[in-house]
């Protein structure tokens, strides 16, 4: 079911109403509770509410394909049930043999999660690979199966617990139902943001409350990524679509103006299926973590990585870039040269986490060249100390950012819309003819479309993109482009409030662009 | 909650009343191709000697201007006959100086001779450009769809397409005699290859049902009754299409074509002309993609029609 499909505008609906309908209480609580009227524990109406929410989710889920629930089911199991075992070995012997048991549950858990995702996702590339290095017909040992939506994400999420537990971040949970939900958990299971136990498991052993504030902010966080994504994305999806299929005959401007595009494209895509998500999870009293931070009003590219996809980016940084040494690595003492051992390391660990993150994304070349090219972007700023140089909003307190900050975030820009060539090309040959065109230049015909109606567009998409930045720009310092918008006094009345928000609804629904599915379902 | 559901049906009703407001706005104010048409048809019944029916494949392929002073493309993308049997019954007894109706035959048929289409995709109206049809016809030509499967699908357009941007801004596609130009400078490469058609070998499209068929005979004879009745030449084209496509083509479904034209020529009179393996249409520059000529293609058949209709 997608976020953007008339199924989840009857679903969204049903759901809140019942799980709140579900929700703990006692004699005195809510009147629209079951159990102010049935009584059990406060425990057993929450293993109720979070039973429902396990069952919403798997609807959700298998309205795509209900064979991968069980895959669903069985990660989810092992995770919990290797959750257990680390707990108990850690606790129970606090000994060294203890902490052995535990790791080796740990790597167990791990081995078994990510061969799960190498089996689905990554085992054709190098069965193919391997074939065409060595010249072997490899067809007859490929898999062909499709990717279960969403299978890179909550396998981290799975990890992500039982390394908390091995690291002691948090208490294994016995509740198998709250930990499923928490694996399961529908506005994020497919796309996003990768929760990390120690933020959401605790949320659903916990009495959910309505809050009025955080359900009408829930509300305006779907709306806004709804704009994102279905104005702003799907505009430009049609017309970056059509010139990668045809790029062999376009001219440069053409493809510099579709990979800007594609640049506007996925930012809506991905950043606007977080806001839906999280704002959907808002509706049910759940906080999940901040996907996206405006991550095209960086000054730099290191500052560009704190702010996109902030779950995955993070994930790496704490499960894989920090127990590798990070970029403070513990340095031998039979080392001689210091400095230059650290800077290896440095440089060995940064590359590390790029090539994992492009990889994480999908079994082909490309997504590897982009992690590369980032890395290679990152490099002189990690390795000059000047990679945590901007780490508050750009043009704080300001209105407008200086001729200086505008430069960066041009430069920034651009440097990420070459990166975005390469995350896109379906394959080396293709980056390359793709690339070598953009050379020539030619004329200008696709800039004309830009800002003039023509077959392919209904309308010049500049306007929706300039509309997302300004909001964005004047909220940047908001989680979301809507958010605390009654701050600004033209905003105060709430019916003033209540017709933009119905003018954004119409909007939507009037400037949509072709139906398309989110780009990160594929990964 | 209580509050929180109270804003929720405020905000709702201010975005009925919106869309409401916009739909009537635009009903009345703003033009797309199916209310342009409709008007222009209405505005030039009197003075229309030549009338364009029939779907995509008429929409670009044929220029009114190169047929005639005063001819009129009345065809729109993903027409189904119905339509134009409807219109026809409609327009013709209001058009005192029509002399000729042309109709693109065989391309859309249930069981043509492009088997690859035989999944009646015109018919029951499919996709959501599809459903958007039925809406527009509803709405501006007053032709409701009365077929039981598109009851389901009319419901889902209501949702999905009743307010699209077309209808909003009057985006109109077609130039001011109802032709739409396919830039010929771009080939679209989607549809190029054919490789999302399937063929259909002709034992496969013996076993079809014929209820399909048999309604397209219908409306066909319909529309040949008509032009009969107010002596007006029935022209029936099987446009060019590209070899690609062609290569597509079943023998069986090119015989079915011909077994329907010849029943419906034993009623009335029909003109037949076939361009579809025509040798002066292989050249790839006069296509936009396998099915499509582009502008250049289109100058280029119009005037050879125009030659052979002796106009």
């Amino acid at each position: 079911m997608l976020f953007n499909s008339i199924e989840f505008a009857f679903f969204l609906p049903i759901v809140f109403l019942l799980y709140w309908f579900l929700t703990p209480s006692g004699k005195n609580g809510p009147r629209y509770s079951l159990f102010r009227y049935w009584h059990v524990s406060e425990q057993t109406a929450l293993r109720i509410q979070n039973a429902f929410v396990l069952i919403a989710s798997y609807i959700f889920y298998g309205w795509w394909d209900w064979r991968f629930l069980l895959l669903i089911a069985f990660t989810s199991f092992c995770s919990w049930g290797s959750g257990l075992l680390i707990g108990q070995s850690v606790s129970s012997a606090q000994s060294v043999d203890g902490h052995k048991k535990a790791k080796a549950w740990m790597i167990a858990n791990i081995i078994l999660n990510l061969g799960i995702l190498a089996v689905f996702k990554y085992y054709d590339f190098f069965v193919s690979e391997f074939g065409q290095l060595f010249g072997i017909s490899t067809d007859s040992l490929l898999l062909k199966i499709i990717l279960p939506v969403g299978i890179s994400f909550y396998t981290f999420q799975a990890l992500s617990y039982s390394i908390d537990v091995y690291r002691q971040k948090i208490e294994p949970t016995k509740d198998i139902i709250a930990f499923f939900a928490f694996i399961a958990f529908f506005p994020q299971l497919v796309a996003g943001p990768i929760e990390r136990a120690t933020n959401l498991l605790p949320q659903f052993l916990q009495k959910r409350t309505f809050s009025y504030d955080q359900a009408t902010d829930g509300m305006r966080q779907i709306l806004w990524g709804l704009f994102k994504k279905i104005v702003v994305a799907d505009n430009c999806a049609t017309y970056v679509d059509q010139v990668w299929a045809t790029y062999d005959t376009q001219t440069g401007s053409t493809l510099l103006l579709a990979a800007v595009l594609f640049t506007f494209q996925i930012y809506g895509d991905f950043s606007g299926y977080s806001d839906i998500a999280i704002g959907t999870a808002k509706l049910f009293g759940i906080k999940l973590m901040r996907n996206f931070n405006n991550p095209y009003f960086s000054r730099d590219i290191a500052e560009f990585w704190r702010r996109w996809h902030i779950s995955l980016t993070t994930w790496f940084r704490d499960y894989v870039y920090i127990p590798l040494g990070g970029s403070r690595p513990e340095v031998p003492a039979h080392i001689q040269n210091p400095d230059r051992y650290k800077k290896l390391i440095i440089v060995r660990n940064t590359f590390v986490i790029f090539l994992l993150s492009g990889f994480w994304h999908g079994a082909n070349w490309t997504f590897i060249a982009w992690g590369a090219y980032h890395a290679l972007l990152f490099l002189p700023l990690i390795l000059l100390g000047k990679n945590r140089k901007y780490t508050n909003q750009v043009a704080e307190g300001r209105l407008l950012p200086t001729w200086k900050e505008s430069g960066q975030m041009l430069v920034t820009f651009m440097l990420v819309v070459l990166g975005w060539i390469i995350f896109r090309a379906t394959g080396m040959p293709s980056l390359f003819h793709y690339l070598e065109g953009m050379l020539q230049w030619g004329t200008l015909r696709a800039s004309y479309r830009f800002f003039l109606p023509n077959e392919w567009l209904v309308f010049p998409m500049n306007i929706y993109i300039i509309i997302m930045l300004v909001v964005e720009w004047i909220n940047r310092n908001q989680e979301h482009g809507l958010q605390n918008i009654e701050r600004f006094p033209i905003l105060s009345n709430k019916l003033v409030r209540y017709m933009l928000f119905a003018v954004f609804f119409v909007l939507i629904y009037l400037f949509r662009g072709g139906y398309q599915t989110f780009i990160y379902f594929q990964f | 909650m209580k509050r929180f559901l109270k804003d929720i049906v405020y905000v709702t009703c201010i975005l009925i009343c919106l869309i409401v407001a916009v739909e009537v706005i635009q009903y009345y104010v703003s033009d797309n191709n199916y209310s342009y048409k409709t008007k222009y048809i209405f505005n030039h019944r009197n003075s229309i000697e030549g009338l364009i029916l029939g779907h995509s494949h008429t929409l670009r392929g044929i220029d009114p201007v190169l047929l005639g002073k005063n001819v009129f493309n009345n065809a729109e993308s993903g027409k189904w006959i119905y339509y134009d049997a409807k219109e026809l019954s409609k327009y013709v007894p209001l058009m005192s100086n029509l002399q000729y109706v042309i109709y693109p035959i065989g391309y859309d048929m249930p069981q043509g001779y492009l088997s690859c289409h035989y999944e009646y995709d015109h018919h029951f109206k499919k996709e959501e450009s599809h459903d958007y049809n039925i809406h527009m016809y509803a709405k501006y030509e007053h032709i409701p769809y009365d077929r039981f499967p598109l009851k389901l699908t009319a419901f889902s357009s209501f949702l999905t397409d009743n307010l699209a941007y077309e209808e909003i801004t009057g985006h109109r596609d077609c130039d001011s005699l109802g032709f739409e130009i396919l830039d010929s400078t771009i080939h679209c490469s989607i549809n190029w290859d054919t490789i999302h058609l399937v063929h259909l070998p002709d034992s496969e499209i013996t076993k079809l049902p014929s209820k399909y068929y048999d309604e397209y005979k219908e409306y066909l004879t319909e529309m040949a009754s008509i032009c009969h009745q107010y002596n007006v030449r029935f022209v029936c084209v099987t446009t060019p299409c590209y070899k690609t496509y062609i290569n597509k083509t079943s023998t069986r479904g090119i015989e079915m074509l011909y077994d329907l034209i010849d029943s419906v020529a034993t009623k009335y009179p029909i003109e037949y002309y076939n361009y579809l393996s025509d040798e002066e249409f292989r050249a790839d520059s006069f296509y936009y993609d396998c099915s499509h000529l582009n502008y250049i293609g289109a100058k280029h058949f119009t005037k050879r029609l125009k030659k052979d209709l002796g106009l």
